[in-house]
């Protein structure tokens, strides 16, 4: 069924209004900021996934002592 | 279940505050961490760690549970909806794993406090223990930073399941024959 003019401004100016006022597309594909982030999320997690594996970790979450000497106070 | 005018700018405020603050209070979190990593006063050092003890329990926890709660409440409450874009669930994504990332570390930030109180921390002790917090600190304040920046310019793009909800099959197949005639 052809849609009229009318019908199809309707559409429009109903359909893709957003949140934020800005329109969106009934198939837009996943935007680029959401790729780029999710590489750099990915390739942080990777990061940190392989420094705890090796080793290579800053610390412990163990509550070990790791004092050189321990000073009572005064 | 879409809330009033009313309740949503109370429901905002107070989303903004625990989130703006929680942010804040890290920023704050972070400096004491430098400070107790290059310090070299031991009376400086035992006050940081005492310090940052008190500001994890009494103000970052609550602040991390109250911007997920709200955040949570704010998705659900507003036609922005908790999945339907993506800035949306990426915040979604990354304020639960901050709160329970911000957890486990409160137990080296626990142990050094503890120690801080009984002993006097000289500038090498515990060093891996205490860059390792000051690390944390940087990386939760990056993640609430970003979290902040996708909040004020929520980047457009529709999630699968926010297409299919705000383009129901006919409308969806109508708008791309319109957009096919023009």
């Amino acid at each position: 069924m052809k849609n009229t003019e009318e019908e199809r401004r309707n559409l429009n100016q109903n359909a893709l209004r957003l949140p934020s006022g800005r329109r969106a597309r009934a198939s837009e594909p996943t935007p680029r900021w959401v790729l780029a982030f999710g590489l750099v999320a990915g390739a942080l997690f990777l990061c940190f996934v392989v420094l705890h594996l090796t080793g290579h970790g800053l610390g412990h979450h163990g509550s070990g002592p790791q004092t050189t000497e321990h000073r009572q106070n005064p | 279940m879409i809330m009033s005018p009313g309740v949503r700018k109370f429901a905002l405020t107070v989303h903004v505050t625990t989130a703006v603050g929680w942010l804040g209070a890290v920023a704050g979190f972070l400096v004491l961490a430098v400070c107790g990593l290059t310090s070299h006063d031991p009376q400086l050092v035992r006050a940081v760690y005492v310090a940052m003890e008190l500001l994890g329990w009494c103000l970052i926890v609550p602040l991390s549970f109250g911007s997920l709660l709200s955040g949570i409440i704010q998705g659900l409450g507003t036609p922005w909806g908790l999945l339907r874009h993506y800035w949306v669930l990426i915040k979604l994504l990354m304020t639960p794993l901050a709160t329970l990332v911000l957890l486990v570390h409160m137990q080296p930030i626990q142990y050094l406090a503890d120690v801080a109180r009984h002993t006097l921390l000289s500038h090498g002790d515990l060093s891996d223990m205490r860059l390792q917090i000051v690390v944390d600190a940087a990386a939760g304040a990056l993640v609430l930073l970003v979290a902040t920046v996708l909040s004020v310019y929520k980047p457009r793009g529709l999630t699968a399941y926010g297409r299919r909800r705000s383009f129901p099959e006919p409308l969806a197949q109508s708008i791309s024959a319109t957009a096919a005639e023009t």
